[in-house]
């Protein structure tokens, strides 16, 4: 097919432009301005004023704390849970039923649809508290502080609740790349237990793998701009939410302040990275100890069923908060303190149906499905060249992950600046590459493991068949690899399709798609609304996702 | 008070003579007219309403149906993100092709616009339709939060102060702000305001501040110093102090925004709330949004009006049908059509008494519901201090308790 | 000589696996090669079918076929079959489909067609041109993998531990049809292994030890 040397440029050059300089312009333009730099303008003064001011805000360093907190306590329980969790089910079948069935369901559930539930569910005239009323029958609401709370304790156990199933997913992915069974098994005949096991042979194997994940779940917990309106503190708020106010004012001066709060967020993560690096360092020594200390261990009967709890603490409301967006978009009216809504209504339903709804779908399913096919593209283009030139893969391991590692609202905001700058039209384009800036990592996780793991000998002996390159590749690899190709054709959609900032700011506000007005909506509160969009967000991905599970089905080779 | 008159009556002569302009002129608008045929106008608009989206959706289908063009609502979250693109435009020198064709506007994003020579314009004198505004009863369609509108932009709507209470909680309304604070203590937790500077959460500030100051043409000027600022300002501070240890979450953190507290009205979280929009409650009533039981109020004093504009961006690539559009939308049909509580229910700033009886009809199906406040109920207007009180009093805010 | 191997030389810079290797294979002849696990035995068939990553190994020497040089040529040309001690049957494909993989694209359906069923037949196999790969057993996916690679119509055979995965029953069995008809074929073959039992017992003087 193609000489390697060819595929190495095309490679090189669509990862520079299409990936590494949207990305590296963009940081670097928030960076300058917060230093004054105006890209419009000519000439450049350095000017420390805007970090000044950024400073001097009454908001601002309690917006800091509030941030390393939140975001550093929910990670390192996000973890913890993960880790019990993992320790109670790896050696079981729950593992695969949970890889199968439930977390592929709550992954696909897009934070601001999950926030809006979480925040019905645990209102104090929520439906928890709605529960509480069978047995206590208060005349209002109690006045108790279930979110939006100042300690930020209710963001922290909404990005726990959120984080801990993409963790667990990840880590079962883990899991069934080592030889866990055997190794469980080898160990048990030695007598030690389950637990021991696990904290001895199995997680210091899968650690490793884990801790890209981690990563991106301490960056995102950094930024979240969807659960931060909707759930997190807002007096003082996070970081995120000053950045947003500020973008908002009609002072231009504002977004020279915000960009020195994104840049803060940037060094934040930095120093979360090298303490977690500390903290490591320490575990390794500690857990280099226990490892050959000997001890067996007993079955410990309350961890398991604390675990037990853990998992329904954490499945639960996110099913219930899906589920009670689905009941609100039927209800008519649905006040405290009834459990279910009296008078049930299709108006919603049928307002979405009338209106011109055709063009959010329209759009989304537009920039979903290009965003996704060219980053399925560009992902086992990436993958294809890695195999052959083993310097890329250092290169790849580290910058691929960019878009994930860094709070995405630092770079988003050069990008924004950038086109705007250079006048690009073309919008569609524009926002369908900011989209593969998301795109690509995630599909290029999902079929990294995958693709090394494509047993090479299927293509020497398609070779030796007399096959060219590309007949082998297109008729057998890709064939070998459907299922993890479609599996990240499915991921690739969700991804774009629950994409809010950039498809807002990139897109100028023209191009609607179901996620922004489900967000813009949500800042509306009308509930019955929302619960029809955020139906539709899950909904229209999780068709995406059955669609191509009937593709994997029906796609057979045909001569 | 002089001052205000003056430029009150300066102002109304000129919009008169600019009416005059335009009689001499109705030519112009059909030549206007025909140049719009075939544009597209990005009408930037806040998009987080059902009813105004529905709403502007039957506009722009009128208008395609009748002046052959195509608008375009682009649903935004907050306005001030456009007036920062047609900024950002301008610096980058797209000085014609522009991606705001038309913008509902109006206080500090209007003062930024104004200040920046971002807007098309004076124009308003070239809109047939202005002439039917109601601008003697309606002072503040001439000036938007004490800066001069110049005929940059157009008046489309009205919004007025008016508090709710849910009366199968709460024995009686508040008469001021003093009152409130009576009523607050008796039902403690349940009354509070959007964190400012939520726009809706700053009116409330300002009311107060309105309530507790006698002379209010100081608050029409800028802020002279930060003593006279602290000085006018301090039984205000004061007022808050009273009143945050009795309201929701004791004062430590405050709503989003009104959307929010509409929500909490209707989960009994909250017995008090407040609307910009008089026909607000009605119309929440009647999608089920908030207690049946909640009544309509203003003080005795008078509260905060004002009115919302449509601006047309300097660089706007579709300036003639962007007026064809505003003209259309000052039309009696679609401001009676507006006005209705089931549609949107925004107050119209048209003069209805001067409409002629065929088009007064359009305004026939006006709700003489209970909820709603007749005009005399209504009480006084309350004008908007000047942009700068309104920074300031955010800033002090924050710094009081905004950590 | 139908398969020539000429000094052959294969290292990196952790291991010297081959230094001026030659080897000879006649038609219808079967080499054996055999030596513990990481002596360089698949190595050196990967580098004789040309799929040995440059990248990872030195490699120069010449290799010829029915007389020709084939070093430089792409795997596609060297026209050099090989099975794996998986069978590697395509999964997507049925067993048919597997075997028309192997038949050159030129040739007509009917064609086609006749030369499977024949081949089928020949194996034993006809009922089972419909079936999915994962149906099969052990033994039948051995023989349709033999199958597939000699429709390829290869000049010579490599071996990579082909019985190592089959159970002592089956083993008897496959190994006399492979053996079989690559003697039928009159092919070249190498065959690479660390199992004594494997080597053909015709030729026993044909084997060479690797350390």
């Amino acid at each position: 097919m193609f000489k390697s040397g060819f595929l190495l440029f095309l490679a090189l050059v669509l990862f520079v432009f299409i990936f590494f300089l949207p990305i590296l312009i963009g940081l670097l333009i928030t960076f300058l301005t917060s230093f004054g730099f105006d890209v419009s303008e000519e000439g450049f003064g350095i000017s420390l004023s805007a970090w000044k001011d950024f400073f001097i805000q009454t908001q601002s360093l309690p917006a800091f704390y509030l941030t390393f907190k939140t975001s550093t306590i929910s990670t390192i329980l996000s973890i913890g849970a993960t880790f019990f969790i993992g320790a109670y089910f790896y050696n079981s079948k729950l593992s695969a039923k949970l890889e199968k069935n439930i977390l592929p369901f709550l992954l696909s559930i897009p934070h601001s649809t999950f926030a809006i539930g979480l925040v019905f569910l645990i209102a104090p005239s929520g439906f928890f508290f709605r529960v509480l009323n069978l047995f206590f029958n208060w005349e209002s609401p109690p006045q108790v502080v279930t979110y939006q709370d100042q300690g930020g304790w209710a963001l922290i156990a909404s990005l726990c609740i959120r984080e801990i199933p993409f963790l667990l997913f990840v880590m079962i992915g883990a899991l069934s790349q080592i030889k866990t069974e055997l190794l469980a098994l080898t160990s048990k005949s030695m007598g030690y237990s389950n637990f021991k096991i696990w904290t001895k042979v199995i997680w210091p194997q899968i650690y490793p793998r884990l801790k890209l994940p981690i990563f991106v779940v301490l960056a995102y917990s950094l930024a979240p701009i969807d659960m931060s309106i909707i759930i997190g503190p807002n007096n003082p708020p996070t970081l995120i939410i000053l950045i947003l106010d500020w973008f908002r004012e009609p002072d231009l001066y504002y977004k020279e302040i915000a960009s020195c709060a994104a840049i803060t967020i940037f060094f934040l993560l930095v120093a979360q990275l090298f303490i977690w690096r500390g903290i490591e360092r320490v575990f390794s020594y500690y857990f280099t100890a226990i490892k050959i200390n000997g001890v067996r261990g007993k079955e410990n009967w309350f961890l398991n069923f604390a675990t037990i709890a853990l998992m329904i603490g954490v499945f639960i409301p996110m099913f219930l908060s899906f589920l009670l967006n689905l009941v609100w978009s039927f209800s008519k009216r649905w006040p405290f303190p009834e459990i279910i809504p009296k008078n049930l209504s299709w108006q919603y339903w049928e307002g979405m149906l009338i209106l011109d709804s055709t063009n959010y779908i329209f759009n989304s399913l537009l920039i979903g499905i290009c965003a996704t096919l060219m980053g399925i593209s560009l992902g086992v283009l990436f993958l294809e060249v890695e195999k052959k030139f083993a310097f890329l893969k250092r290169i790849f391991s580290y910058s691929i992950y960019f878009p994930l590692l860094i709070p995405n609202i630092i770079f988003l905001f050069g990008i924004y600046l950038f086109y705007l700058y250079f006048d690009l039209n073309f919008i569609y384009l524009k926002i369908i590459l900011v989209h593969l800036l998301f795109v690509v990592p995630y599909v290029f996780i999902t079929l990294r493991e995958n693709y090394r793991r494509y047993d090479q000998r299927y293509s020497i002996v398609g070779k030796s068949l007399g096959k060219n390159s590309l007949v082998v590749f297109l008729k057998i690899k890709l064939f070998i690899l459907i299922k993890p190709l479609l599996f990240a054709l499915a991921i690739g959609f969700s991804v774009s399709f629950a994409e809010y900032l950039s498809t807002l700011w990139i897109g100028e506000g023209r191009v609607v798609t179901i996620t922004t007005e489900a967000v813009n909506l949500a800042g509306g509160g009308d509930r019955n609304i929302i619960g029809v969009f955020a139906f539709l967000q899950i909904v229209i991905p999780l068709a995406f996702f059955s669609f191509c599970i009937f593709l994997n089905k029906k796609l057979g080779f045909k001569l | 008070m002089n001052f205000l008159k003056l430029f009150v009556v300066v102002s109304l002569v000129v919009s008169l003579l600019g009416v005059n302009f335009v009689n001499s002129k109705s030519s112009s608008f059909e030549r206007i007219k025909s140049r719009a045929k075939n544009q597209t106008v990005y009408f930037n608009a806040w998009g987080g309403s059902k009813e105004i989206n529905d709403y502007l959706a039957w506009t722009t289908r009128e208008v395609r149906k009748r002046f052959n063009f195509k608008v375009v609502h682009v649903k935004i979250n907050d306005t001030a993100i456009a007036v920062n693109r047609v900024l950002a435009e301008k610096q980058a020198n797209k000085n014609t092709q522009g991606s705001v064709g038309l913008i509902w506007i109006n206080g500090e994003n209007f003062k930024t616009m104004k200040d920046n020579d971002l807007l098309f314009g004076p124009f308003s004198d070239m809109i047939p339709n202005v002439n039917l505004i109601d601008f003697s009863n309606k002072e503040f369609t001439l000036v938007d939060f004490s800066v001069p509108t110049d005929g940059l932009e157009v008046p489309w709507g009205m919004a007025k102060l008016v508090f709710f209470y849910d009366s199968k909680k709460v024995s009686r309304p508040s008469k001021n702000m003093q009152d409130l604070l009576v009523l607050a203590k008796n039902y403690s937790g349940r009354l509070t305001y959007p964190k400012p500077p939520n726009f809706h959460g700053t009116t409330f500030i300002k009311q107060v501040l309105l309530e507790k100051v006698q002379d209010h043409s100081v608050l029409q000027k800028p802020v002279a110093s930060k003593r006279q600022f602290d000085e006018i300002t301090k039984p205000l501070w004061e007022f808050l102090d009273d009143l945050h240890p009795h309201v929701w979450r004791n004062g430590k953190s405050f709503p989003k925004s009104l959307n929010n507290m509409h929500q909490m009205l209707n989960d009994g979280e909250l017995f008090f709330a407040f609307s910009f929009n008089p026909n607000k409650a009605l119309n929440l009533i009647e999608k089920g949004e908030i207690p049946s039981t909640v009544k309509v109020y203003t003080h005795e004093q008078g509260t905060i009006a004002n009115a919302h504009f449509l601006a047309i961006p300097y660089n706007s690539p579709a300036k003639e049908a962007a007026m064809v559009y505003i003209n259309f939308l000052l039309s009696p049909e679609a401001q009676g059509r507006k006005a209705n509580y089931k549609v949107w229910g925004d107050p119209t700033i048209l003069s209805i008494s001067k409409l002629p009886p065929e088009d007064k009809k359009y305004f026939d199906n006006l709700s003489k519901s209970s909820v709603t406040l007749s005009e005399e109920k209504l009480g006084k207007n309350y004008l908007e201090p000047h942009a700068s009180w309104v920074k300031e009093l955010e800033k002090e805010w924050l710094a009081r308790y905004g950590s | 000589m139908a398969l020539l191997l000429k000094k052959i030389n294969i290292y990196n810079e952790e291991i010297n696996l081959f230094k001026d290797f030659s080897l000879e294979v006649n038609h219808g002849e079967i080499k054996t090669i055999m030596g513990p696990s990481g002596c360089g035995k698949s190595t050196l068939l990967a580098f004789i079918c040309g799929a040995l990553d440059k990248n990872d190994f030195h490699q120069s020497g010449e290799i010829y076929l029915e007389g020709k040089e084939i070093s430089n040529m792409s795997i596609q040309k060297r026209k050099i079959g090989i099975l794996f001690q998986d069978d590697l049957l395509f999964p997507h494909m049925n067993v048919q489909e597997n075997l028309y993989f192997a038949l050159p694209s030129y040739w007509n359906r009917a064609q086609k067609k006749a030369k499977i069923t024949s081949f089928l037949k020949s194996a034993q196999l006809e009922k089972f041109g419909e079936r999915d790969i994962t149906t099969l057993s052990g033994g039948q996916k051995a023989r349709i993998s033999l199958l597939r690679a000699l429709l390829a119509e290869p000049k010579a055979l490599l071996l990579d531990e082909p019985f190592s995965k089959l159970d002592a029953n089956l083993k008897k069995e496959i190994k006399k049809f492979v053996f079989n008809l690559i003697k039928k074929a009159g092919i070249p073959t190498i065959l690479v292994t660390h199992n004594k039992e494997d080597i053909p017992i015709k030729n026993k003087n044909k084997v060479i030890y690797l350390k």
